[in-house]
Parts: structure tokens; C-alpha cells; sequence
């Protein structure tokens, strides 16, 4: 009996509530792939419900995690899953393995210049031509220029899972160019017809969103998971969470909260059902 | 004098009320009126092939969720205030793994592609598992850390980024005070010894299993489908349940065979060491997100104040769904697991609804989703209850229905955890029903942690599970027993618990009519039922009542 009482405190105490504050403010720090979306909700859930503060900054996942180890945030979003170090991190300091919510999904575009000949291209070619075993447009079917690979800095999540799913962990080609933020990406392949990168599904620009393995990135293809390169978008907490932190997440999973997620660029996960 | 006897006729009349608040020949009547031909209907409804096994998240658990509140409307149930319908939503997320999956191996000479499905399987499928680096394997005995047994596979090896392997089950004594003796502990658990992995910075899990899934058929049976959990979940990793047979290659040209880890088992010496073998993971997933529904619904109680507290019966509607087919058949009926279960619930939403004076404190009836993939509905109902947690009195879950009709015992599942016996003997005591024990056979399948009660209890709701027991008045008790573990060997979770097998629905209508006391009861005394001391989930009652949540 002993035992039972002890392994539900340590084990099942991520299942545990904490009890609810009267703190009338949230903070969410976090992926910055996710920052623009958490902007958005945080300020239509302001406007709907006054006098609740949603605080939102970015920084990346690690980040984050960080702070929800340290007890600096009541939500860390992140564009992946927990790594070994950091739920250790969080048993240590909380006996607790953190509880991961599921918010949206996200596609990653792959962008090139509208006038390039080359719009459909296999996860096979995409690799090669960011590992560089690819260089030549004309290799795919399209004018004898070479390729310009541009791809996001080597400290975003973006860049990351770009890495260990498309290229299948292979390292980007040394000739690839560097830029900060999708919206500088963007505007490489809007200046170069031979550039070619990657990005959020719903990123507008005067770019083609180029078919995979012949399958667009459309929200219905995300959806029925007929498009590959799609990753899950999370909010982490350290326990199941209460008060203000809960009706905010419950507020984001409804339908209210997940229209936002579309208006933000992302897939919602539940249509209007909830 | 006309009018004083008229005012003592008008006292006589209230007295009585007040005295026999419930006219007695009117509860008999209703509880008499106990319909196994109405149980029969709803259950010939729920199991029937076009329902598809109630799968969650598909088209026959819809049909099932909708027939259910058309039922409770019918019955005139109230929907909780503050609620839309009686439906409670409920985002969940499944995950199917694909055959294109790859679990490579790497040793020191050469590197083996394992097979998912032949080799190998997943406890917890998607984006999560994903290992795209060879990692190194440590064997950690049996996964525990149990410092109140001075027991820790952990202390002498470094797991931090890597992959842990382990075996099931936990160290063997006869001594009750050590691991409980020859009982297991929460401990062998799966999805303890993953935390517990996880906690330690385990890149990922592996468990070989000499025990419970020794028989690979037995695996496949329980682990070849989709992945469900809520949309929020504790976070986890790679998990992998392996084939045996495969087991001696992993530890090829390590300090000690597999053949030595099974001696160590056998003689209590378990050592924890690393393998020469590496792994990764790059796994396929058909993903999907959708919305599940609990089916709740109210009777309000008769006292102006109990009746904002609460008794919670449940059951849960969904089963397999639509599976791997056997002799031709795909469809996972759940006829007995637990479509009766849902129809005996209906039966006491409609005697209840009946009652001319209804019990003290109200009643709350849940037809919970996703109980089979873990008791999905009723941990969410926990974490979004309906009502206050420490207003709700007790529960009392339906999943397995009596099987004969002159049963004359019962078996409470759960009520060595709490006060709730004492109402059931008090039902069992005026029916002429004894009390039993879970018969032997049946104590490793750990009944009280395997359907809903489990997670109400976690909630710190006192709850029981009332089973039929093995003595009989047509029967002996070995008929009764063989045909309990014909049904588990042969029908249960296969297409065969469907409505060929023989279902005697007189038998449910008087387990029902037994349920029905005995819920009246806890619902109409002023006392309430309380965990016993020493019991585990004490402490979420206490904390229920401290946030007043």
C-alpha cells in the first residue's frame, strides 16, 4: 500500500492540478516560430476578456524551456518535443515530466521564384539540393543555372527540423545562404529566380509554394496527411494548469482560439467543432 | 373540531412524508420494473455491426454518443448548468504507425533493420519518438527506482541521452512488506518505468517482456492499433516494446548475455550494464485530430442542500472499433465490454428519472469515450469536471455486466480503498448476496486499475466497480469461473464478444436492480463515503477539498 501512496506522489504528479492563483496575468515565452501566432491570440483573448495580461515573448523553444524551468513562464511554447536533458531537467525541479498540449499543426513551404519551371519536386531531390549533391536547376528539369539554396540561421527550430527531416540529419551544403527570418528568405528567392528555401505554409510573398512528391501544401492535404513536411506547434507547461493559465489554453484549443490559429498562417487541429 | 382534524390528518400526511420521504411500494416498483428487454433493445443497438465497434473518433462512437443523450432526453435527464448539451467535447490526437518505419540497429560488425509489427511495436506513436542519431543502450534490470525499498536499477550506470532497456515485471520476493510480496506493484507498470526513464534524461525506452507479453501473439493482439491520447498528455519519447526472440542479439558482445540477465532475474541479482548495440528511430505516422464526447446528464436530488452534491455513476460507451480480422470478422463488437455496460446505465437513468421522490443528492450519469485507449473521457472529465470534484460523493463504474442471472454473490472491486463497502453490503445484505474476493485467477488482471474508476479515484472520488462474484444458485463455482476465463481467453477484445455469443439480459437486469440500491443508497444517506486510511488517493481528495476544486 506504501508503494501505491508513493509512486502516484512521484510518478503521477504531472497529473496533479496546482491550485489556482489569482494572478491576473500569463507569460508565454517560447519558439519564435510560434511568436507571431501566440501574439495574435494573446491579443484577441486581451480584447475579449479585460483585465487578464497575456505577456508573450519569443527567443526560440530552448529558450523556453528555460523559463519553464526556472519558473519564469506559465507556458513555453515549442515547435518540438521535450529533449532528454530538459525532462530530466523538469523531474528534477518539479518532479513532474511537464505536460505537452497539441495547438496547431504547421507546414513547411518549400519557396522558390515564380519564375522558375521547377515547382514539384520529391522529398529525395529537396534533399539533395540543400545537402548540395543537387546544384543545377537544370538537373531537375529546368534551366542550366545553379541553385541557391538559402536556409535559416543554425540556432532556429526551423532550421533544425528542416535538418533532421528533410535532409535526414546530412548537414546543409556550405554554399547555402544564411538568413535570419522567413521573411528574409522570402525576399531572397522574391530577388533571384534560382534561389530556392523554406518557410511556414502561411506565409504570403510573391513566392510559389512548390509541390512535393506532386502534393501541394493546402490545409486539407496538411490535414489528411497526404502533404510530408508538417511538424506539430505545443504549449509545454510543468503541471496540469489551473485559474487564468487553463481557460487561456482552453480558450486557444476552442473554435474561437483556433480560428486565430488560421488567421495566423497554421493548421487548426479541431475545425469549428469544439 | 372539522378543522383540527383536518390539520392533524394534513401533519399525518406530512409526517409520513417526511418519515418515508420515499413511498416504499413506489421504489419497489420501479426498481421491480428493471427491464432486461429495454437492456436488450439499447444493447442490440449499440453492438450491432453498423456501429463499427464504437471506435473512437469514428463514425459508430457518433452514433453511439447521439443515442445515448436521445436516451437521456427521453428520460427526462436535466443537462448540467452552464452546459450547451449533454455532450462534453474532448480534443484527442491518434497516431497510427506505418510498416516504412525504421528501427535500425547498429553493433560493433554489422547493423539489422528490425521489423515493426514482427519485431517490434510502439507504446506511444508520433513526432515524439523520432531518434534521428544512433544512440547508445543501457540495461537498467527492471526500470525501478523505489527508494522505499532501497531498490534503484539507475545508481551505477549513466542513461542520460541514451536508450534504456529493461525487462518487466520487478524484483521477486515472497516477503509482502518487499514489492508486495508476490502481488505486483505499480512499479511493473509500463508507463511507470517509462517516467521513470524519462525523468532520468532516457533518450527512450525498451522493454523486453518475460511475463504478461512473453507470447508475442498476446502483443500483437493488444498493440497493433492507434495510438489515442488526449491533446494534452505527459510528455514522453521513444517507447518500444521488443520482440523476445530478438533480445539476444542486442546484447551480443556485451558484459553479460541475455541468457545471464534471465539467471539474474531468476536468482535476484540483477545488474544494470551498457550494450555494445546502438539505436535509432525514424518512424511514420498516419496522424489525426478530432473531437470525442462524454455523454453527462443530471438528476437533480430531492434535499434542497445535499442535492448540490453529487454521486457519479459511469460507464463507458466506446470499444475497439474496427481491427485486425479474425476467422473473417473485423468488427470489435464489445458487446459485453461494454455496450451491456451502457445499457444497464440507461435502464437506472430511467428508473431513476422515475422516482417519484429521488434521492437526496443528485445523481450525475457519464457515458465516458475513450476508456479502452485509457481512460481517455474520464481523465479529461477530471481535469474539466462538470460539478466540483469534492462535491461529488462517490462513483460507481459499470464495465462487466453478470453473465448469470442467479448469481448470488458480488465482487467490489475497490473497496478495500474506501467506505463505499459498507453501502454495498447493506444492498447485498436485503438481496440475500454475499460478498467476495476477486477469485485468484483473476488478481493479476489488477481489475481496479483497468477501466474508469481508476481515474475518478485519481480525481480523489471514492469509487467501486461491482462485479458478479462466482457463487450461484443453478451453478457451481467452477462452471461460473470457467466460463468468466472462456470469455477473457476467447472473446474479450476479439470480434467475437458481438451479439453470437449467448448474453443473458435477465442476469443484467438484476445486477442492474442491485446497482440501482445501491446507488440510492449513497445518494439519499446524509453520511459520506470517504477513503480509508492508508488508501493512495487520499491525498487528491484532500487536495480537492483544500482548492475547493
Amino acid at each position: 500500500m506504501k508503494t501505491l501512496i508513493i509512486l502516484f506522489s512521484i510518478i503521477l504528479i504531472s497529473s496533479c492540478s496546482f491550485k489556482p492563483t489569482e494572478k491576473k496575468e500569463i507569460i508565454i515565452i517560447g519558439s519564435d516560430t510560434m511568436l507571431e501566432l501566440t501574439s495574435n491570440l494573446a491579443e484577441v483573448y486581451m480584447k475579449q476578456n479585460v483585465g487578464i495580461s497575456v505577456l508573450v515573448s519569443g527567443g526560440g523553444t530552448a529558450t523556453g524551456i528555460k523559463a519553464l524551468i526556472n519558473n519564469q513562464t506559465d507556458i513555453c511554447t515549442a515547435s518540438r518535443n521535450l529533449k532528454p536533458d530538459e525532462a530530466k531537467f523538469l523531474a528534477d525541479y518539479y518532479g513532474s515530466l511537464g505536460l505537452v498540449f497539441l495547438i496547431a499543426k504547421d507546414a513547411l513551404s518549400i519557396y522558390v521564384n515564380p519564375k522558375n519551371d521547377v515547382m514539384d519536386l520529391t522529398q529525395d531531390e529537396l534533399k539533395k539540393i540543400f545537402t548540395g549533391e543537387i546544384t543545377n536547376w537544370n538537373a531537375l528539369g529546368g534551366k542550366n543555372s545553379s541553385i541557391i539554396p538559402v536556409i535559416r540561421n543554425p540556432n532556429s527550430g526551423t532550421y533544425l527540423y528542416f535538418k533532421e527531416h528533410v535532409l535526414e540529419d546530412e548537414e546543409y551544403t556550405d554554399n547555402a545562404k544564411v538568413e535570419s527570418t522567413t521573411k528574409e528568405i522570402v525576399k531572397s528567392i522574391e530577388e533571384n529566380e534560382n534561389a530556392i528555401g523554406y518557410g511556414g505554409m502561411g506565409y504570403k510573398g510573391n513566392v510559389i509554394h512548390a509541390k512535393i512528391n506532386g502534393v501541394e501544401p493546402s490545409e486539407n492535404n496538411v490535414r489528411n496527411d497526404t502533404y510530408s513536411i508538417i511538424r506539430y506547434l505545443h504549449f509545454f507547461t510543468t503541471k496540469t494548469p489551473g485559474g487564468e493559465v487553463k481557460k487561456f489554453i482552453d480558450w486557444v484549443l476552442s473554435p474561437a482560439g483556433q480560428s486565430i490559429v488560421r488567421k495566423s498562417g497554421f493548421i487548426p487541429l479541431w475545425e469549428n467543432k469544439l | 373540531m372539522k378543522s383540527i382534524i383536518q390539520i392533524l390528518f394534513s401533519l399525518l400526511i406530512i409526517i409520513t412524508i417526511v418519515i418515508y420521504p420515499q413511498n416504499e411500494k413506489s421504489f419497489y416498483s420501479i426498481r421491480d420494473s428493471i427491464s432486461s428487454e429495454r437492456i436488450k433493445e439499447h444493447l442490440f443497438i449499440l453492438a450491432d455491426d453498423s456501429l463499427e465497434g464504437r471506435g473512437v473518433g469514428l463514425k459508430g462512437s457518433s452514433i453511439a454518443a447521439n443515442y445515448i443523450a436521445e436516451r437521456f432526453k427521453e428520460y427526462s435527464l436535466e443537462i448540467i448548468p452552464n452546459q450547451n448539451s449533454y455532450f462534453q467535447n474532448i480534443p484527442m490526437h491518434g497516431s497510427y504507425p506505418l510498416k516504412t518505419s525504421e528501427l535500425s540497429i547498429a553493433s560493433e560488425n554489422d547493423t539489422i533493420l528490425l521489423d515493426l509489427g514482427e519485431d517490434y511495436f510502439l507504446y506511444r506513436c508520433g513526432q515524439q519518438t523520432f531518434i534521428p542519431d544512433y544512440l547508445p543502450i543501457v540495461f537498467v534490470g527492471y526500470g525501478i527506482v523505489a527508494p522505499e525499498f532501497d531498490y534503484n536499477d539507475y545508481q551505477s550506470v549513466d542513461v542520460e541521452d541514451k536508450i534504456v532497456i529493461y525487462i518487466d515485471g520487478e524484483p521477486i520476493s515472497k516477503d509482502e512488506e518487499y514489492f508486495n510480496g508476490l502481488s505486483p506493484t505499480v512499479y511493473s507498470y509500463s508507463e511507470s518505468k517509462r517516467r521513470i526513464a524519462i525523468g532520468r534524461g532516457a533518450a527512450g525506452t525498451i522493454q523486453i517482456s518475460l511475463d504478461q507479453y512473453a507470447d508475442w501473439t498476446s502483443v500483437e493482439k493488444d498493440f497493433n492499433s492507434e495510438d489515442v491520447t488526449l491533446a494534452y498528455s505527459v510528455s514522453s519519447n521513444l517507447s518500444i516494446i521488443l520482440n523476445p526472440d530478438l533480445a539476444e542479439k542486442l546484447f551480443h558482445n556485451s558484459k553479460y548475455s541475455f541468457n545471464d540477465v534471465l539467471l539474474m532475474h531468476q536468482q535476484n541479482r540483477m545488474k544494470s550494464f551498457p550494450l555494445k548495440a546502438k539505436l535509432k528511430f525514424r518512424g511514420q505516422f498516419k496522424e489525426r485530430d478530432f473531437i470525442e464526447r462524454n455523454v453527462i446528464g443530471l438528476i437533480k436530488g430531492s434535499d434542497s442542500e445535499l442535492n448540490d452534491t453529487y454521486l457519479l455513476i459511469s460507464a463507458h460507451y466506446d470499444h475497439l472499433g474496427i481491427g485486425e480480422k479474425v476467422n473473417g470478422d473485423s468488427i470489435y463488437n464489445g458487446a459485453l465490454d461494454n455496450a451491456i455496460g451502457i445499457s444497464v446505465m440507461l435502464e437506472l437513468t430511467k428508473s431513476f428519472s422515475e422516482l417519484y421522490v429521488k434521492p437526496k443528492r443528485s445523481i450525475i450519469f457519464i457515458a465516458t469515450t475513450g476508456e479502452e485507449k485509457g481512460l481517455l473521457g474520464s481523465s479529461y472529465y477530471i481535469d474539466n469536471p462538470v460539478v466540483p470534484l469534492y462535491k461529488t460523493v462517490a462513483n460507481i463504474n459499470i464495465d462487466g455486466i453478470a453473465l448469470f442471472k442467479d448469481f448470488l454473490g458480488v465482487v467490489p472491486v475497490g473497496s478495500e480503498y474506501s467506505t463505499l463497502d459498507n453501502y454495498l453490503i447493506q444492498t447485498t445484505d436485503s438481496y440475500g448476496l454475499t460478498i467476495e474476493d476477486i477469485p485468484p485467477q483473476f488478481r493479476s488482471f489488477d481489475a481496479f486499475n483497468k477501466s474508469d474508476q481508476l481515474a475518478f479515484a485519481l480525481g480523489g472520488i471514492p469509487s467501486i466497480l461491482v462485479l458478479e462474484g462466482l457463487n450461484n444458485k443453478t451453478k457451481s463455482k467452477d462452471d461460473v469461473l470457467n466460463s468468466f476465463i472462456d470469455y477473457y481467453l476467447k472473446k474479450y477484445h476479439t470480434p467475437f464478444d458481438d451479439l453470437n455469443q449467448v448474453i443473458n439480459t435477465e442476469a443484467a437486469a438484476k445486477h442492474a436492480k442491485v446497482l440501482f440500491d445501491f446507488a440510492f443508497r449513497i445518494a439519499d444517506q446524509i453520511e459520506v463515503p470517504e477513503w480509508k486510511s492508508g488508501s493512495p488517493f487520499i491525498n487528491a481528495r484532500l487536495r480537492s477539498i483544500a482548492e475547493k476544486r
